[in-house]
């Protein structure tokens, strides 16, 4: 008769308290082993008091790398990098449609701006503090179309104590392209003017003043002022 | 009206937003403007150059495929992108591919006394209130927090450096930062900040 088996996994690594402060110095840092480092982030994932701790201690320590002074990149480098993401990014990067994209970047923004507002977070910060104002102001959104129905991107408007306008344009043949506004009176302002290169597609953001913040239509023209998509704002 | 790229007037949050989409000139601007900065940690970290320029080119690939993860609530841009650099350099340490740069000219990196960071501009800027709260620890505490965070070193190592116990480096390192946490304003450690 065959001996029963009687392995066991390994024993997991477990710490309470009094462990959790002796290494937490070390795990803020990013220089424990894999181990250690999950034994603590389990402990801390029931522990209010030391997930705070660890919070806190990530804070400071995540804030250290500022220690270091700046410096100039060998020649070359930042060609190399750049010409490597280009390379990357045709080779390794799963294909996601644009509008599909544009689309999680706006339910994202929406979903923060939401969550902030309701949750009023962190008032010292002025940057969750502008967020927080976005959120509780208005978010408007639209497909830019062309005259055959074809989607080229999206806009996003926000309006509250600032106003911006985030465009993102895909689709197009290579050249510039004038971002005009259109009020609810029919006047169209142009309020930026982006180049778009051989992939025919652009991310771009621009402040909008409060007035014009209040379009209801945002139209992309060519040089010569003929209309190549329009999106409604709703 | 000259035709200029407006992606260098974006902020790095609304960068790494466009990076997320796949936006080259994004991506480019992003590279141009903390280029400098990755590079000089990396190789304030690691001292073989050609390593830290590898350091550097691997940060912004990573951040490259990971621009979506950035969390604006949780920490500037900067430090987000920073901390990826310190993270490749300690791996290398770890897989004993580099050594870290020698303690001494780590401490090298800080001025003499808190009294130095004599531009005020400058003292006001994050990287500055962060300096003149690293002087104002002890010297032991000091030397503990900077061949942790810049040399890689764990307590243990420390240890060994200092010819202290592993209590005493540990001790050292969680009470440095904890005065840190005490001196720094607020919005520079809370995780949302």
């Amino acid at each position: 008769m065959p001996a029963p088996d009687v392995s066991r996994p390994p024993l997991r690594r477990v710490v309470g308290c009094e462990g959790f402060d002796d290494a937490v110095a070390e795990f803020a840092l990013g220089l424990l082993d894999a181990d250690h480092g999950d034994a603590l982030a389990a402990h801390a994932s029931g522990c209010e008091r030391c997930r705070s701790e660890l919070d806190s201690m990530v804070g400071v320590a995540d804030r250290l790398v500022l220690l270091a002074p700046h410096a100039e990149p060998p020649v070359g480098f930042e060609s190399s990098v750049i010409s490597t993401l280009g390379g990357r990014h045709r080779r390794r990067r799963p294909r996601v449609p644009r509008w599909v994209a544009a689309a999680v970047l706006i339910v994202a923004m929406l979903a923060v701006s939401t969550t902030l507002a309701l949750h009023s977070l962190t008032a010292s910060d002025p940057r969750v503090a502008a967020l927080d104002q976005v959120g509780a102001t208005t978010v408007r959104s639209g497909h830019l179309i062309d005259g055959g129905g074809h989607d080229h991107g999206t806009v996003l408007v926000t309006a509250g104590t600032s106003a911006t306008l985030t465009m993102h344009l895909l689709g197009v043949d290579h050249g510039v392209y004038h971002c005009l506004v259109v009020g609810p009176d029919g006047k169209r302002s142009e309020v930026a003017a982006w180049p778009v290169g051989g992939n025919g597609q652009g991310t771009w953001a621009v402040a909008m003043s409060t007035s014009t913040a209040s379009a209801h239509q945002v139209m992309i023209t060519e040089d010569d002022g003929s209309v190549v998509a329009t999106a409604i704002l709703r | 009206m000259t035709w200029t790229s407006r992606a260098d007037r974006l902020d790095d949050a609304a960068l790494l937003a466009a990076i997320a989409l796949d936006d080259h000139a994004a991506a480019t601007v992003f590279v141009r403007r903390h280029q400098q900065a990755v590079y000089g940690l990396a190789v304030t970290m690691c001292p073989d150059t050609m390593l830290a320029q590898d350091v550097a080119q691997q940060t912004f690939e990573r951040v490259w495929r990971h621009a979506g993860s950035y969390d604006v609530r949780r920490g500037s841009a900067t430090t987000w992108l920073l901390t990826i650099t310190r993270r490749l350099c300690i791996d290398l340490f770890r897989a004993k591919s580099s050594k870290p740069t020698d303690p001494d000219e780590l401490l090298r990196l800080l001025p003499p006394s808190p009294d130095s960071v004599e531009d005020t501009a400058l003292a006001r800027t994050e990287a500055g209130l962060l300096r003149a709260a690293v002087n104002a620890l002890s010297p032991e505490q000091r030397r503990a927090v900077v061949f942790a965070s810049m040399g890689g070193h764990t307590a243990a190592e420390i240890a060994e450096i200092e010819h202290i116990p592993l209590g005493t480096a540990k001790t050292r390192l969680r009470q440095g930062l904890i005065r840190l946490r005490a001196d720094l304003p607020a919005e520079m450690h809370d995780a949302r900040a």
